[in-house]
């Protein structure tokens, strides 16, 4: 079904400079070959999920990986703005964020986010965590075509 | 069953006023009834009975007066069918011895009865005695229907004399139904044999007339007299009933004062009751509610009263009036017969004169004209009225020049007997068998032209002449004009005959005439003396009324029948003259006696009706006003009985007893919801029932010391519900204060402020717990703080001893170098947050520690630590003269170095940045701006920027923890002022601040408020 030929496009939204580094090496050491595409705050990823301000030939991204806490426009924002927007909506996001409060949780799956996850503090399980994801949302999930 | 009379008027509030009611419809009906109906229907019948009585009266009369005449007739008749008498007529045998003696005995006529016997030629065969009343000539009209038996006798009046009257029957003597001859009588009877009348004598008189002779009773007695008459045919006499009409009047008078009485009776029972009812109606209390009736039935008895008192004060008033006209009309009638009284005295008294020279003439044999002088002349003295006294001697033809000469030679040169032409020029007087001429006359002057003027020329004097001499009294003429000065008056004269003494014998009393005294009286100006000397008249008219078809006015005019016209009829020397007096109106004074009644009724009634107008209208007042207080009552105590909240009153008195405190005596709803007492077990308690043992005694002390001065007290207090559950209470408590200034009663209002209390208590309780637990987090955060210092210091110390001491193999090891600087940058971040949280936590701790602040200076320092930034960057930054504000030192130049720290990080690159600290002087505080033409920010992000740790930027562009404006806002907020900003993408934000002005007189006020 899923075409081998076809990269995995992840678009990652973290301003965390460590975090993007583990993220790329995770991502790096994967089964599947991807393109990871990275934008630090809400306001880029938006400008890229809209193809403007410099990403009008970005590629729409196959799963979106947000971290919450962001300067300026926040990941609530941008998980907000991509499940209200019938064009984006389909498009998967997991929220990857150092925070366990409850209250982020239940926002999060509230704004419809498919799944949170909490950022493990060592870095091997982080790298592992991300291989999971991968894996469970490239190769098991069967994902829409995007059109 | 008995019923009091106060019940009774409960039962029937009414029955006074339907008594009155009944009461005077039944009057008005029965006086109008009477006054239309009745009245005049007594009057007519009254009236028409009096006119039948006196029909029949007079009727009876009448046919008696026939009966009477008829009877003595027929003794005459009996008499004339003698045979003797038949005898002498046949034969005209006047000396029949038997006959004479039978004449002078018979007994018609009483003792002094006449007959006389005549032939059918009219002769005079026998007489009885020779002063015959009667003329018995031959030429008269009815001894020729006696002849021709055209009546069966002949009736005839002769005289009146005192209540004496004559008259005469005459009779045919017939032989074989042929009238041979004529038998007449005289009679003389008393007046009261002939009428028999019951009333005669008393208001009743009676007249009978023949041509001009009438006689009548005594009629002085009468007021007012009303003449009925009836006609006799045989005998040929009018027959007059005069009834006194001041009788019927007063009759009349008596039945409408009658009426009056009642309808003042009826009234005035009417008025009082109406009155009673009106007052009672308004001073007794309903105590069912009344129906309010229309304006027009409140007045509706005050009206009646008013009407019905007018009516009896009127009635009253009229009645009063009605006797009063009884006695004024009394007096008049009083008045009127004195004056008739007077001038019939003093016209006899005029006559005197003629009989006393009657006297004169009949002892003297000649009588010369000198004596006639002398003896008359003292008598005129006293008497102004008479124009002359005359002496009138029968002259035969023969005589004249005797006479005539006799006169010239007395003096009179001119002196010849003269008469009246038919062209009224006075002429010597033609030839005649007798002259009565004016021989005599005194006084002369005036007199002149009566000289020698024959009376027997003129009819009118001659008839009267004849007739005195007939009768031998006194003889008046009817009215005549007396020619005085020039001035006309009416004027009588009056003949008395003198007869010759020796010619007794005589048949006929005219033959044996002498003479006669004649009289010219002035009655115009007797009568106008008289009135003159009187008072009593208010106007006077005398008629000669002797003939009654042909009457004569002798004095005054016809008076109008308005005026209470008395009259009397007198005789005056055989003539009738009717006297028709208007007495003299008694004082006019006496006429306030009905005025003052109706007036002081009236007033009566006016006060009366005014009493009750104004108790209604005050009745009116106080109805609207308990009405309205009524409604205002009702809607305080719904007020009251609905409201939530609890309302007691209680008595004012027993406030600071020992044990039982003011009594209850109201509770509304609200308090028997609220404590869970009945109504009823606390009425009569007093309040501190309510009171428990947590109430505060101090508070409870306070209430009664208000109470006791008679002042409001408010507060709150606690008090126990029935069940003992505690309630506080907001208390207000009022003094009830009446219309004397006391104090009745105190009303308490109190409000159920557990659950307000309660939530009090919580949130006093939570913000002691937060104040508790935020001090533990600062103090937490404080210790974290130093304490995380201590790991982050290792981490980077050691990271960084390691980064040195592996620096070989780093050399070739890219990542390795990139993971060692993350672990730097994390720990230096670490470091960095730490030391922003410390100083954020730090803020709560000096705020107290407030003074003046000079904000110029602080502003200069933060840009002397940025001055070498500026000189590289070619940056400005401005100020307005800045105030000297009041807050804590350190924190508010932390405001400001973060702010002008933040607009100088977040500067265009492209442009040079300036930035402005400005001031506006609000009234309160001052308003604070940092303005820069940085990057600026988006309108959607503007909210969050205040919070802590919420960044803008990425940590690539611009490094930070986002903690500083946090900082600045809980500095802001700590100091009482706001922070906001305004911004704008690519030009610039604002941002503004508030800090309070120290207000040293608000504080003053607070703490003045605090003590009051």
């Amino acid at each position: 079904m899923k075409p081998n030929a076809r990269l995995a496009e992840i678009l990652l939204v973290e301003d965390n400079e460590g975090d993007i580094e583990l993220t790329r090496e995770a991502f790096d050491e994967a089964k599947f070959r991807n393109n990871l595409h990275i934008t630090e705050d809400g306001d880029q990823a938006l400008d890229y999920l809209y193809k403007r301000n410099g990403y009008e030939n970005a590629v729409t991204p196959d799963i979106v990986l947000l971290d919450l806490n962001l300067p300026g426009t926040d990941g609530r924002e941008v998980l907000e703005t991509i499940k209200s927007d019938p064009m984006l909506k389909r498009i998967p996001v997991i929220v990857m964020t150092s925070s366990k409060a409850e209250k982020d949780i239940i926002e999060s799956y509230d704004l419809h986010a498919n799944c949170y996850i909490v950022k493990p503090v060592n870095a091997a399980k982080f790298i592992q965590v991300v291989q999971n994801v991968e894996n469970f949302w490239v190769d098991i999930v069967c994902l829409p075509v995007n059109t | 069953m008995t019923i009091k009379p106060a019940e009774l008027a409960n039962k029937n509030p009414y029955l006074l006023r339907n008594l009155a009611l009944y009461g005077t419809c039944f009057f008005f009906i029965t006086v109008l009834l009477t006054a239309f109906v009745i009245a005049p229907k007594i009057n007519s019948v009254f009236e028409s009975q009096r006119s039948s009585d006196i029909q029949i009266e007079l009727a009876l009369e009448a046919q008696l007066f026939t009966r009477f005449v008829e009877s003595q007739h027929s003794i005459l008749r009996d008499l004339a069918g003698y045979p003797s008498i038949v005898n002498s007529v046949m034969l005209s045998n006047t000396n029949e011895p038997m006959l004479i003696d039978l004449f002078e005995n018979v007994a018609i006529g009483g003792k002094s009865g006449r007959v006389i016997l005549q032939d059918i030629a009219g002769n005079v065969l026998i007489q009885s005695a020779t002063d015959l009343q009667g003329s018995y000539g031959i030429k008269q009209l009815w001894f020729e229907r006696i002849l021709n038996a055209d009546i069966p006798y002949y009736f005839r009046l002769l005289k009146q004399t005192g209540k004496q009257f004559t008259f005469q029957i005459s009779t045919p003597v017939t032989y074989n139904n042929f009238v041979e001859g004529v038998l007449s009588a005289e009679f003389s009877m008393p007046l009261d044999q002939v009428f028999i009348a019951l009333s005669f004598g008393k208001h009743i008189a009676f007249k009978l007339s023949q041509d001009h002779i009438s006689i009548n009773t005594d009629s002085s007695h009468i007021d007012i007299a009303r003449e009925d008459s009836l006609t006799l045919t045989s005998p040929a006499v009018t027959f007059t009933y005069i009834s006194d009409d001041a009788l019927v009047r007063n009759k009349k008078r008596a039945l409408r004062n009658t009426i009056l009485l009642v309808l003042l009776v009826g009234l005035g029972i009417s008025f009082l009751l109406f009155s009673l009812y009106g007052y009672r109606n308004l001073i007794v209390k309903h105590t069912k509610i009344r129906v309010r009736p229309s304006l027009n039935r409140v007045y509706l008895t005050p009206f009646i009263v008013a009407v019905v008192g007018v009516a009896a004060s009127t009635t009253a008033f009229l009645i009063i009036n009605n006797l009063h006209q009884v006695s004024v009309e009394e007096q008049q009638i009083a008045s009127s017969r004195a004056a008739i009284t007077s001038i019939r005295e003093r016209i006899s008294g005029n006559l005197e004169i003629l009989e006393s020279t009657k006297a004169f003439f009949d002892a003297s044999d000649t009588v010369e004209r000198a004596a006639f002088k002398t003896f008359v002349t003292p008598l005129l003295a006293n008497h102004s009225n008479i124009k002359a006294v005359a002496w009138l001697p029968k002259v035969t033809l023969d005589q004249r020049r005797e006479y005539i000469n006799s006169a010239q030679l007395d003096g009179l040169k001119n002196y010849n007997f003269r008469e009246l032409s038919p062209t009224r020029e006075i002429v010597v007087a033609g030839i005649r068998s007798a002259y009565y001429p004016v021989f005599f006359a005194e006084p002369l002057l005036g007199n002149e032209t009566a000289f020698g003027f024959d009376l027997a020329s003129n009819s009118r004097r001659f008839s009267a002449l004849i007739e005195a001499g007939n009768s031998g009294d006194k003889v008046a003429t009817a009215p005549i004009n007396l020619v005085d000065d020039k001035i006309t008056g009416s004027g009588i004269l009056v003949f008395y005959p003198v007869y010759n003494s020796l010619a007794q014998s005589s048949n006929d009393s005219l033959a044996s005439v002498k003479g006669y005294v004649q009289l010219v009286l002035r009655t115009s100006s007797l009568v106008a003396q008289t009135l003159e000397n009187t008072n009593d008249v208010q106007s006077l008219y005398i008629r000669d009324i002797t003939d009654e078809d042909k009457p004569e006015t002798i004095y005054g005019t016809a008076i109008s029948a308005e005026h209470t016209v008395f009259s009397e009829s007198i005789d005056v020397a055989g003539r009738t003259w009717r006297m028709d007096v208007v007495g003299m109106r008694a004082e006019e004074s006496l006429n306030w006696v009905p005025w003052l009644v109706l007036v002081s009724g009236l007033t009566f009634v006016a006060f009366t009706t005014a009493g009750l107008i104004q108790l209604i209208r005050r009745r009116e007042v106080v109805e609207r006003l308990v009405t309205e207080r009524t409604a205002e009552l009702r809607m305080l105590s719904s007020i009251v009985a609905n409201s939530n909240d609890i309302f007691i009153v209680t008595e004012a008195d027993d406030i600071d007893a020992e044990n039982n405190g003011p009594r209850i005596i109201y509770v509304n709803e609200a308090f028997t919801r609220l404590t869970g007492y009945s109504y009823d077990e606390v009425i009569g308690r007093s309040p501190r029932i309510l009171q428990g043992a947590k109430t505060d005694r101090q508070e409870l002390n306070r209430i009664r010391l208000a109470l006791e001065q008679g002042k409001p007290f408010v507060g709150e207090l606690l008090n126990y519900t029935k069940s003992g559950k505690e309630l506080w209470i907001d208390i207000n408590i009022a003094p009830i204060i009446d219309i004397h200034g006391r104090i009745i009663q105190f009303v308490a209002v109190q409000r159920d402020i557990t659950e307000r209390r309660q939530a009090q208590v919580d949130r006093e309780k939570l913000i002691n717990e937060l104040t508790g637990s935020n001090e533990e987090l600062e103090r937490f955060a404080f210790v974290c703080s130093h304490d995380l210092q201590e790991p982050l210091r290792m981490i980077r110390s050691f990271s960084e001893k390691l980064q040195l001491h592996i620096a070989s193999d780093l050399e070739r090891d890219e990542k390795g170098k990139r993971y060692f600087k993350f672990i730097t940058d994390g720990a230096t971040r670490a470091q960095d947050l730490i030391a922003d949280i410390l100083t954020y936590s730090s803020i709560n701790n000096d705020v107290d520690k407030l003074q003046a602040i000079n904000t110029q200076d602080l502003v200069d320092n933060v840009k002397r630590t940025l001055q070498e930034e500026f000189l590289a960057g070619g940056m400005r930054i401005s100020s307005d003269i800045l105030p000297t504000s009041h807050g804590n030192q350190t924190q508010l130049y932390q405001l400001f170095q973060n702010l002008i720290n933040n607009a100088v990080k977040y500067r265009r690159a492209d442009v040079t940045l300036k930035v402005h600290i400005g001031v506006i002087d609000a009234d309160n505080y001052w308003q604070f701006s940092v303005k820069d033409n940085g990057i600026g920010m988006e309108q959607r992000h503007l909210g969050k920027i205040f919070d802590v740790f919420q960044r803008l930027h990425g940590k690539s562009q611009y490094a930070g923890t986002g903690v500083g404006l946090s900082i600045c806002k809980k500095v802001v907020t700590r100091h009482g002022g706001t922070l906001w900003v305004e911004s704008d993408v690519g030009v610039g934000s604002t941002f503004h601040f508030t800090l309070p002005k120290p207000i040293p007189i608000e504080i003053e006020d607070e703490t003045q408020r605090k003590a009051s």
